[in-house]
């Protein structure tokens, strides 16, 4: 294989689709580089939620509710295909300062133009029967979103490929091509089955991104942050929102070393609940730990007494892309010209793939870009440039 | 966290063996079995039985059952090995949750019963032969009226023997294997006289009840409203195909099916044992040293599950494990000679018994594989050539391997499909990737560990 | 032979002490314990030793429990698939 084309995007998980998706509909001719199946990274270890209310006030909000306009639109054309729903979910306070924390992101939502309704707790009961009758009370985001991880990535693929993308699966990057003089500028990947030329080359390889960005002379400081989800029997309709614990939004922005946990629970189209949370920063280890499940399990207890009965059937471990500054990493760098990023989403790489493809969309040709989307270029690290030794954790 | 010298997974003859070895040396041990009674599938029943022994391997591992209660031994029934990390055992029983720390672990989980796929084997009445030995075994119970046997291997005649001691109606026993097959293998056959015997007293047994045994044959499909109700059987030809015209309806209520047996690989897989692809063996087996002993330091495995190679394997295997574990090694040649005829048995065994590759063809497109998630045949086959050529990206595509019994049905059936699908090893469509909990545990039960 | 009196589908019956769930399921001419999820099909014991998880029944209110891998109590309550919610 040697071929050219506009782009090329390392990656095909959600983030890699999603560029995939944007590049081929303003015409761009695109290949993606999967090293082994489409969505078979982080984009099938997650949950589906996409929220508002983790995110802080300024760029991470804004970029947030960005993406959230295009999940509606998503929405609107896949429908079903993707598990789309305008599911809403519920921060859940179990004391009182927690719930005065919720308020308080309550207001900075609404001030954002979100839909958020505090809740009482015989509110929060009615809504949510299951829940444990001694919680201080809950915060409703109605405008909150839900996705199939899974099949969003595959939809997006798939719309890309009706536009004449291609993808090869099985193929990991060996190498990235150079121009032999000057700005030695990134000019296309070498793979096993050959090369791909492209003026644009896109990392969106999640967690393995410092790795690919390596072969680029960059030293990107995305380190995995792994996470459990628990998996139920099946049990008739148990919950009506996915329904998150205060603390949750802690765990999110932390970035203590010990493992965080905080409930996650969110119910399937079979049936089934999918339970987390945890964070913890473990290399690329994906053991699933007996203690988080334990802990997990005690968490969604104590919310959820009715699950006393109900049981974990398996388990699976995600590995999320982190970054210092807890936003992503999207754009051009001056460390290699014709190399882009689109990673470094940790936990909202779901709810953010939309507009990370559409920014770098509007970098690659040349489009107006809003105001925040300079805070996001990668060349805000400083150790960018420096020795790519000793780069992974 | 309490603590033990040893912990044995698994009651039935290996575990036993090890066990005992290791009690009467003065080790602690501590054997933990997930059936509320010691003795494994190979000694269902036996406590209560009046039945002689077929063979010295059956009496010899119920005296070791009856050695039990020993003093060096604590008993753990009905108790569940749900999670391993590094040397900490994960449990689960009626008392809840606990962890158990062994500073060493010998595994023999035994293995499980493969059923090959074919229209209507998901309808109550169609069980595999263990299930229905099972019943008659250990409860004198008949799984119904009219009993139809099918499938390959030896416990064929073994199921038969058992359900006729309690006056079963089997109409027919169907050895898949064609003639051929077992003339290509008969020198081989008489490499065990324990075996060679037993097998003739269930040849006895079958023929004293005028129970056809017909070779190369089997069940191409089953059939019944809410509960089975008829089976067609077919001759198959010396590839494995159905003959056209060779069909024939019989009435039954019952069908008993068994294609040999796959190790139980879950706890080496999440201990995170080396595993090899060994068709001789029955499939994916952990590796292991001389002494047994897997890539992981102090985790043995004996046994089924590290390897088809029946009770009398699994006899010496737990002596030979346990012995190295007790530093005497002068006593393990003898035991290793006398493995490897058995070795060489069971080898031939697993190749002669093993079903052609045209008996997956049996499971037409509607046909469900996946029997947890009820995945059609057909879209896995769609699956695999859009790209999908491993358990990993199948779960990934299809719903297989998610359900709650974690790709022990399935697993083997999908490697197969994989493998003829994309004309490729076996091997390369690796395996299912076991997490814990290994099966279903209550949220009640994790969220309170118990401390006994 | 001690004989327990276990309830099955809100019936009084009495097995042998020692059976498990299934056996005493079939041995009262229950052969059906449930259907699936997605398609309605009825199910029963398949591999007899806890590994398919076909044979799931609800014993003492608490469903999805492997009938073949649980002996029967004194007084346990088991309820097959239609009669799950009763």
């Amino acid at each position: 294989m040697n071929t050219t084309a506009d782009a090329i995007i390392i990656g095909g998980g959600i983030i890699g689709a999603s560029c995939a998706y944007h590049l081929s509909q303003r015409g761009l001719s695109v290949h993606i580089i999967e090293r082994d199946f489409p969505a078979s990274g982080t984009s099938r270890a997650c949950d589906g939620l996409i929220l508002q209310w983790d995110k802080l006030p300024g760029t991470e909000l804004a970029l947030g509710l960005a993406s959230q306009q295009l999940w509606q639109e998503l929405g609107s054309q896949f429908g079903a295909e993707i598990g789309f729903e305008q599911a809403g979910t519920i921060f859940i306070a179990e004391q009182a300062d927690q719930l005065d924390a919720g308020s308080l992101k309550a207001y900075a939502l609404r001030d954002a133009g979100q839909h958020a309704e505090v809740l009482t707790p015989r509110e929060l009961r009615e809504l949510e029967p299951e829940l444990a009758p001694d919680l201080a009370g809950g915060v409703l985001f109605p405008d909150d979103l839900q996705v199939d991880p899974r099949r969003a990535t595959l939809a997006m693929l798939a719309a890309a490929q009706r536009r004449g993308a291609q993808i090869h699966s099985e193929e990991p990057v060996l190498d990235l091509q150079r121009a032999p003089d000057g700005d030695q500028a990134i000019t296309g990947v070498i793979t096993p089955g050959g090369s791909i030329a492209a003026p644009h080359v896109i990392c969106a390889a999640g967690v393995w991104s410092a790795e690919i960005a390596q072969l680029a002379g960059l030293n990107i400081p995305i380190q995995p942050r792994k996470g459990h989800i628990l998996v139920s029997d099946i049990r008739p309709k148990k919950i009506h929102h996915p329904l998150l614990e205060g603390g949750y939004a802690t765990t999110v922005q932390s970035a203590a070393e010990d493992v965080q946990v905080a409930l996650v629970a969110e119910m399937t189209a079979s049936g089934s609940l999918l339970l987390g949370s945890s964070r913890e920063f473990a290399g690329f280890d994906r053991r699933v730990s007996l203690a988080v499940i334990q802990a997990i399990a005690q968490r969604a207890v104590r919310f959820l007494p009715g699950l006393k009965h109900s049981s974990v059937i398996r388990s699976y471990v995600g590995l999320r892309p982190w970054s210092p500054d807890h936003l992503p990493l999207i754009g051009p760098t001056s460390g290699a010209l014709g190399f882009y990023l689109a990673s470094g989403h940790e936990g909202a790489g779901i709810g953010l793939a939309p507009i990370t493809g559409k920014l770098i969309a509007d970098w690659i040709t040349g489009a107006a870009l809003p105001d925040y989307a300079h805070t996001l270029l990668p060349d805000r690290f400083e150790s960018l440039l420096e020795d790519t030794t000793n780069v992974l954790v | 966290m309490k603590t033990t010298e040893l912990a044995v997974i698994g009651a039935g003859p290996g575990g036993l063996a090890a066990a005992i070895t290791a009690a009467s040396a003065g080790v602690r041990v501590t054997l933990i079995d997930e059936y509320p009674h010691p003795g494994g599938q190979y000694l269902r029943g036996a406590a209560q039985t009046s039945t002689p022994p077929v063979s010295r391997t059956e009496q010899r591992s119920r005296q070791l059952l009856h050695q039990l209660p020993h003093p060096n031994i604590e008993v753990l029934t009905g108790t569940l090995v749900w999670g391993i990390e590094d040397h900490t055992l994960a449990l689960y029983n009626a008392d809840g949750v606990r962890f158990l720390r062994a500073e060493r672990i010998i595994i023999a989980a035994g293995g499980r019963e493969r059923v090959l796929p074919f229209p209507g084997w998901t309808l109550p009445g169609v069980m595999t032969l263990g299930a229905a030995q099972i019943l008659a075994k250990e409860h004198g119970l008949l799984p119904g009226k009219r009993i139809l046997l099918a499938g390959s291997g030896p416990l064929l005649l073994a199921a038969a023997k058992s359900l006729l001691a309690q006056n079963a109606q089997i109409i027919a026993i169907l050895e898949a294997t064609h003639p051929i097959a077992w003339l290509a293998h008969a020198s081989a056959i008489w490499g065990n006289f324990d075996r060679l015997r037993e097998g003739g007293v269930y040849a006895n047994v079958i023929r004293q009840h005028h129970i056809p045994y017909r070779i190369g044959q089997t069940i191409i499909q089953a059939a019944g409203e809410e509960y089975l109700e008829s089976v067609t059987a077919a001759h198959l030809d010396r590839r494995g195909n159905p003959i056209p015209g060779s069909e024939e309806e019989i009435v039954a209520d019952t069908l008993c099916l068994g294609f040999s047996l796959i190790p139980n690989t879950e706890l080496t897989q999440l201990a995170e044992c080396q595993h090899e692809y060994n068709p001789a063996r029955g499939g994916w087996v952990p590796t292991r040293d001389q002494h047994l002993q897997t890539s992981q330091p102090d985790l043995y495995v004996v046994g089924e599950a590290a390897g088809i190679g029946g009770a009398s394997m699994a006899l010496l295997e737990g002596q030979i494990a346990a012995l190295a574990i007790t530093q005497r090694f002068n006593h393990i040649p003898t035991l290793q000679r006398q493995l490897r005829p058995l070795r060489r048995f069971g080898a031939m065994l697993n190749m002669l018994f093993s079903p052609l590759p045209a008996l997956d063809a049996l499971a037409d497109d509607e046909t469900i594989l996946c029997r947890c998630q009820e995945v059609r045949a057909g879209e896995i086959r769609q699956a695999i050539r859009d790209g999908s050529h491993t358990l990993s990206s199948l779960k990934n595509h299809t719903h297989t391997g998610q359900g709650q019994c974690q790709g022990r049905t399935c697993g083997p059936l999908l490697t197969r499909l994989i493998a003829s699908e994309t004309d490729n090893l076996p091997e390369n469509a690796g395996q299912f990737r076991p997490r814990p909990p290994l099966k279903p545990i209550p949220l009640s039960a994790l969220a309170q560990e118990h401390h006994p | 032979m001690i004989l327990e009196s276990i309830e099955i589908n809100g019936q009084s019956v009495l097995v042998p002490a020692g059976q498990s769930v299934a056996a005493a399921l079939f041995a009262a001419g229950i052969s059906i314990f449930r259907h699936t999820h997605e398609e309605n099909a009825p199910r029963s014991i398949f591999c007899g030793m806890g590994t398919c998880f076909d044979c799931l029944v609800t014993i003492d209110g608490i469903p999805n429990q492997r009938a073949c891998m649980t002996l029967v109590h004194s007084g346990m309550k088991i309820r097959t698939t239609a009669n799950e919610n009763d």
